[in-house]
């Protein structure tokens, strides 16, 4: 009942081209555009006293990129170094300012395009996710992807009340 | 247009910042020459521009302002303090007309009549009182004794008429040497001549035939070139003649009339001479006499506007601060690439890959000191700009002042002069304000009249300083002291150095009025400065003693972005402590550590708190290695141990920042990539310093 509704709704909106990842075995994508290049993982540099997110920061061709434990940052356990493991380079926007941040994801799936319009609200009671992380969700035959607004995800602005959801995350636990 | 007309505010901006310097060490020495002619030089620039853009109404102001700087240029006026402030008062206006060029504003309407008035009225004034310059130019023409003696320094021609008695040569006489020295005194026109020979058999190869007529164009006086030819004297006949046209040398019918007689024997004929000089130097006088209304001279102003900018061009070009930005990144990221370059040949030795690799690490070296050069600015752009302000300051309060600079050839980032411009604005406003007396009481008090404030600017080590020294009052130890009471910054009895007194002074709230006299001015006040020094990574220290003067020393990075560091490792991670802080290094073993309550170590008998590091960045408490390495740093007044596990080496770091995420972790002050493209964090000591120390206070209250 759901693919028909969205057939329906592939009449307008615009098309654009996404990447799916994946943190545990869950599923999320971001645009494309937002994304400046993938890296294996190098050396990372743990900068003292860091929230546990906070990874480090790697040499970038001469620039210095702090790296996120994206994981970490979804209330997940802390990612597990695999040969899979990479870093999605990122190009994000807070207070009009742009960044560079790397994300540390457990694998890249692929690239796909798709039309905004067949991008869902999320339900949000259901998501264990905060609501304004995740911009919606799309349905690949019999499982979700998780849209993610990775604006707000990666802000820096956020360090605070990301730190208190991770606590409170893990004493859910 | 609108973007021809930016380029040319900003041109003209340049050229008004030049003029504004040359004036004001005009003030200083109004009987130079080179500075006249640099005043003149730039107002003809400055008017050729104008013409160019169709600005008319700036061009003729210029242009009459130009007029009084040519008249004195030739002698025909004098420089008054009135010309100068009139001028000066003009350099403001224009900073204001060459945005409003059509006089849309009112009040600069005002100002422009008001101020061609009085221009017109200098340029009258002078030509009321024509008769003696014009005589003395007659004189000088006609009359050719009343020059010969004088030894006034401007730039004259002279004839020079220089004929060896044929045996000349035999002592080993060279004519060609003193030609050349002639020669290296100003520009030159040489002539020589052949005297005829009769027949072949008069001819003997030891003769010398030749002789010459030398035009040379310089401000020496006559006795130096008498000096020249001081040993030839005797063997020669030498005629030198002055005139006092300056570019006979360059006229074209001069040139001519000359070239006709070269290589021939025929002496210059000296009344005909006279006579074509005295023709060519009206028109000379003429072509000088700018009328602007003329086209060919609009178009010489033109002219003369275009080949000045090209000069320019040549020695200096205008580069966005961005793309300097882009091309230090680039660089960076070459030397380490290069590095990693390096590394690889190491492993695998292939010797042609080693040439390579070596000269490319030349080659990266020399571009890196270039491009990190490039951002270096001399620290004299922004000395000039305090001349204007200590000058009218000092008029304002009623005060002589003679303002001293000194070092202004040093570089610093130009980041960093930005930032520093409005504290050192400030700090020399309260030199001149505060420190200074009025001329009376400073005669009371046996020092000269005028006062002098010092700005003066030096290198040491990785640092540059700048210190701000005036002969003034001084501040009083005590009267700092009652007040810091008064305010409660301090008890009565507490028992501080002088330093830390003098301190207060840059405490927010600590209000010199009391201590000095009234204004203090445009709401900046000293704890502003010395923030604004912070900021920059740099101090600040005032040391004054009354009646003899203030001295402010400021100390600055030369360079926010590379600094010479103590590059260590801690718990396999690197980091980067700044050479400049770093005193003393010392091994101690780890047992004298663990378990150390009073975090003390008794170091060359002096008692030395520490921070370990390993605990404090809450790495797994200290390696099984059994000794650390303590580097003693200095803070302003402490010396703290700071525990290291090993000490690598000296390294040149070229800083970046980490990044907003760690804007909770600023004792870290950024990051370096060293040769093999790790990452080494850079300490700011100075935060890890209070971090500690605010540490043990939490713990002891716990």
């Amino acid at each position: 009942m759901k693919s028909e509704h969205m057939n329906e709704n592939v009449v307008n909106g615009e098309t654009k081209s996404f990447l799916s990842f994946k943190l545990d075995s869950e599923n999320f994508t971001i645009p494309v555009m937002k994304i400046m290049e993938i890296l294996e993982v190098p050396k990372i540099t743990k900068v003292p006293q860091s929230p546990n997110f906070l990874v480090g920061v790697i040499n970038l061709r001469g620039a210095v990129l702090p790296v996120i434990d994206t994981r970490i940052k979804f209330g997940m356990t802390p990612i597990e170094f695999t040969i899979n493991t990479c870093i999605l380079v990122l190009s994000i926007e807070v207070n009009e300012e742009v960044i560079e941040v790397g994300a540390l994801v457990d694998s890249v799936s692929e690239v796909f395009e798709l039309n905004t319009n067949e991008i869902k609200q999320a339900p949000t009671l259901a998501t264990r996710y905060r609501a304004d992380y995740v911009q919606g969700m799309i349905q690949e035959n019999d499982h979700f992807i998780m849209v993610l607004n990775i604006d707000k995800v990666f802000s820096s602005n956020d360090l605070e009340s990301i730190s208190e959801f991770v606590d409170t995350d893990s004493e859910n636990k | 247009m609108e973007e021809m007309k930016a380029t040319y505010i900003q041109e003209a901006n340049e050229l008004l910042e030049n003029l504004e310097s040359s004036l004001l060490s005009l003030e200083d020495n109004p009987n130079d020459k080179s500075n006249i002619e640099q005043v003149f030089r730039v107002m003809h620039t400055l008017k050729g521009n104008s013409s160019m853009f169709g600005l008319a109404k700036i061009a003729e102001f210029v242009h009459d302002l130009e007029t009084i700087y040519d008249k004195i240029r030739q002698g025909e006026m004098q420089l008054t303090r009135e010309i100068l402030n009139t001028t000066l008062a003009s350099f403001d206006h224009l900073n204001l007309i060459i945005i409003d060029s059509e006089l849309e504003d009112p009040t600069n309407k005002e100002n422009h009549d008001q101020l061609i008035y009085q221009i017109h009225q200098f340029i009258q004034k002078k030509s009321a009182a024509p008769a003696t310059t014009e005589n003395s130019q007659q004189q000088a023409v006609n009359g050719l004794e009343h020059v010969q003696d004088e030894e006034e320094n401007g730039v004259k021609t002279y004839h020079v008429y220089f004929e060896p008695k044929p045996e000349f040569l035999l002592d080993g006489s060279n004519p060609l040497l003193l030609l050349a020295e002639i020669a290296q005194l100003g520009k030159t026109l040489i002539i020589p001549h052949f005297k005829k020979l009769e027949s072949i058999d008069d001819f003997k190869p030891t003769n010398c035939v030749t002789y010459w007529d030398v035009f040379v164009e310089t401000n020496c006086s006559k006795a130096t070139l008498n000096e020249v030819f001081v040993f030839a004297e005797s063997n020669a006949i030498i005629e030198i003649t002055p005139y006092l046209y300056t570019d006979l040398i360059s006229n074209g019918e001069f040139l001519e009339f000359v070239q006709a007689t070269i290589f021939k024997d025929v002496k210059l004929d000296a009344a005909e001479l006279t006579s074509l000089i005295e023709r060519v130097g009206k028109k000379v006088e003429i072509l000088q006499q700018p009328a602007v209304k003329s086209a060919s001279d609009a178009n010489e102003a033109l002219k003369t506007a275009k080949v000045e900018t090209k000069e320019k061009v040549v020695s200096s070009i205008r580069v966005s601060s961005d793309k300097l930005d882009e091309l230090m990144n680039l660089v960076s990221e070459l030397v380490t690439t290069q590095a990693s370059l390096t590394l690889y040949n190491q492993k695998n030795e292939t010797p042609e890959l080693e040439i390579i690799s070596e000269n490319i690490e030349k080659l990266s070296r020399r571009l890196r000191d270039i491009a990190f050069g490039m951002t270096l600015v001399p620290i004299n752009n922004m000395f000039s700009r305090f001349q204007r302000l200590v000058r009218d300051v000092s008029m304002s309060l009623n005060k002589e002042v003679q303002f001293v600079t000194e070092g202004g050839e040093t570089e610093l980032d130009k980041s960093i002069i930005e930032t520093l411009t409005d504290p050192l604005m400030h700090i020399i406003r309260n030199s001149l304000d505060h420190g200074l007396e009025l001329p009376e009481n400073r005669e009371a008090l046996d020092k000269p009249r005028k006062g002098t404030v010092k700005l003066k600017a030096f290198y040491s080590g990785i640092s540059v300083y700048i210190q701000i020294i005036d002969d003034g009052k001084g501040i009083d130890v005590d009267v700092i002291r009652e007040k810091a009471i008064s305010k409660g910054f301090m008890k009565p009895d507490d028992v501080l150095s002088e330093k830390e007194i003098f301190d207060f002074i840059f405490y927010p709230g600590f209000s010199t009025a009391a201590v000095v006299t009234d204004i203090s001015g445009r709401g900046v006040g000293m704890d502003v400065v010395k923030r604004n020094i912070s900021e920059l990574k740099g101090s600040i220290i005032v040391d004054s003693k009354v009646n003899i003067g203030t001295t402010l020393t400021i100390k600055l990075p030369l360079s926010l972005s590379i600094i010479d560091g103590l590059l260590v490792e801690v718990a396999n991670v690197f980091y980067i402590i700044p050479l400049s802080v770093v005193d003393k290094c010392y091994e101690v073993e780890n047992k004298e550590m663990i378990g150390n309550f009073n975090q003390l170590l008794v170091l060359d008998n002096q008692q030395i708190p520490f921070i370990n590091i390993h605990k404090e960045f809450g790495y797994d408490e200290i390696s099984d290695a059994e000794s650390s390495q303590i580097i003693v740093v200095s803070d302003s007044d402490r010396r703290v141990g700071i525990s290291v596990d090993c000490i690598i080496g000296e390294y040149q770091a070229v800083v970046k920042p980490i990044g907003k995420y760690y804007r909770n972790q600023d004792f870290i002050s950024g990051a370096t990539i060293l040769g093999d493209g790790s990452i080494a964090l850079v300490m700011d000591t100075h935060k890890i310093i209070d971090l500690y120390t605010e540490h043990a206070k939490v713990e002891i209250r716990s």
